[in-house]
Order: C-alpha cells, then sequence, then structure tokens
C-alpha cells in the first residue's frame, strides 16, 4: 500500500507542479502600479491583446519584443480579425515615465481602440 | 529461550511505522511550498470609456483645443524638480490627499464630469494610475487622458 500511496502522490504532484509552471509562464513578472479600485480579472474568452512593458521601457507582445510602429499594426490586424471589442490590456513597471507608455495608447487611439485597461496590483490601503 | 525484551520490540515496531510517515509528510510538505502561489494575484483598472464607445479616450492636445467645458475637471500631473506636482483645474495641489479632497468635492456636485488626466511625460506610470484611482474611487465614471502625439 505504501508505496502505491507514494507514486500516487509523486504523480499529483508531477501534474500540479507542470500546470503551474505553465500558468507562471504565460505572465512576464513586474513591478505593476498598485490601486485600490482595481476589479478582479473576469476569466473571459473576449478577444484581448496583453502588452506588457518593462522596467527598461520595452514593448513586449506575446512575448517578443516590438516598437511603436509594430506595435500599431499589430493591433491594426488584430481589430481586423476581431472587431472594435478587443481588449487592450497594459502591464507597465510601476516607475517607467509616462511617455513610455504614452505611444501604447496613442496606438489604441488611433486604430479605434476604446478598452484599454491597466493591471494593478491591490493596495493595502488608499494610496496617499 | 530468551523472551524478546519488551524495549526490543517496541523500537523495530516504532521504525517501521515512522518511514512511510515522514514520507508522507515530506510529500504534502513539497505539495503544499509547490501549490501555493508567490504571485501576486492581479487587478484591473477598467478604462470607463469601454463600455461607451465611439467616446474620445484621448484628447489630441496638440490640435486646436477642445472648448474646455466649464464641468471638465483636468488634472495635470507637472514634473518639478525631480518629484511630482499636482494641478487640478489650474491650480496647484501640494499632496495627492488635497487632489483626492478636491475630486471628491466636485464629484459631490457632478459625478458625470470628465476628469481629464494630463501627465507630464517624465512622471512615472505608478504616479499616473495613482490619479487615476482616486478618481475613480471619487466616483467619476469619466476619465480620459490628454497625450500629444
Amino acid at each position: 500500500m505504501t508505496p502505491m500511496i507514494d507514486v500516487v502522490f509523486l504523480l499529483i504532484i508531477f501534474f500540479l507542479v507542470s500546470s503551474h509552471l505553465a500558468r507562471q509562464e504565460t505572465q512576464l513578472e513586474l513591478d505593476l502600479p498598485e490601486a485600490s479600485s482595481g476589479v478582479q480579472v473576469e476569466v473571459s474568452t473576449a478577444p484581448r491583446v496583453v502588452i506588457n512593458v518593462t522596467e527598461f521601457g520595452e514593448f513586449m507582445l506575446a512575448g517578443r519584443q516590438v516598437t511603436a510602429e509594430q506595435l500599431q499594426q499589430q493591433l491594426y490586424n488584430r481589430i481586423r480579425k476581431d472587431g472594435r471589442e478587443l481588449e487592450v490590456r497594459i502591464r507597465s513597471d510601476r516607475n517607467i515615465a509616462f511617455a513610455k507608455v504614452r505611444p501604447i495608447m496613442l496606438a489604441c487611439a488611433k486604430v479605434g481602440i476604446w478598452n484599454v485597461t491597466f493591471a494593478v496590483y491591490q493596495a493595502m490601503e488608499d494610496p496617499q | 529461550m530468551r523472551r524478546p525484551s519488551v524495549f526490543h520490540r517496541d523500537q523495530g515496531g516504532l521504525e517501521i511505522k515512522m518511514t512511510p510517515m515522514i514520507d508522507v509528510v515530506f510529500l504534502l510538505l513539497v505539495f503544499f511550498v509547490w501549490t501555493a502561489s508567490f504571485h501576486a494575484v492581479e487587478y484591473l483598472l477598467p478604462s470607463s470609456l469601454s463600455q461607451q464607445l465611439g467616446n474620445a479616450a484621448v484628447i489630441d492636445s496638440q490640435a486646436p483645443p477642445p472648448e474646455v467645458e466649464f464641468e471638465d475637471v483636468i488634472v495635470r500631473i507637472l514634473w518639478q524638480d525631480d518629484h511630482v506636482v499636482w494641478q487640478v483645474n489650474g491650480q496647484d495641489v501640494l499632496s495627492l490627499d488635497e487632489v483626492k479632497q478636491r475630486l471628491q468635492l466636485v464629484a459631490g456636485i457632478k459625478t458625470d464630469a470628465p476628469v481629464i488626466l494630463h501627465p507630464d511625460e517624465e512622471v512615472a506610470v505608478g504616479d499616473v494610475i495613482d490619479v487615476y484611482d482616486i478618481s475613480r474611487i471619487a466616483g467619476f465614471d469619466k476619465i480620459q487622458f490628454a497625450i500629444a502625439p
């Protein structure tokens, strides 16, 4: 009995760990801004583009570094495919200058995306 | 014939039961350590414009200045001498707390007035989000960004 339990446990752990790692890979680790009025991320199948802005001001789209022009082109392609309901989620480091995030918002506005959201961490208390 | 001592028999029994227990405890420990998520949970700050398609989110400040309506609340986030300074409708505000008080005051009168955030280029994203956040807390529905191309 004992070896069987051992093996079963090991299998359970193996599958849990592998799924856990697979989920972590999708998110680049960033020092997001804090806000206390954030809402929980809804699990939905609505079309969504996540743009990561690293602490060096680089844009990461689907794991690849892109320039502002490429970003606009790709957003335009996505909007032709998915329509204007496309959600753009900006995951940006909190310490970089706003000038780095501005081109993203400008690109969204130019291609006609209004659904832009910011990823934040929940603040413990009101910002002071 | 020697009778087995009570001590030896007990020790043997204890050893046999101990090892699988340690195995299982170790496995449980590893299991909980791995499943515990060390990632902070992420939340979203939705742009309130998402429900109102066609409502301009970005105001081109290089273009002829849009007629600033009397009700608009314009919050400028300026970068002066390496720190952040706020201006609400042209008046200097010294702390984020005061910005919050002023926004709450305006929100008390009229919440459907749009808040226009106009951050300087050098201002950190975190500081912009702070103002965005307090505007949302104050109860404003429309928060827009002014962006010079």
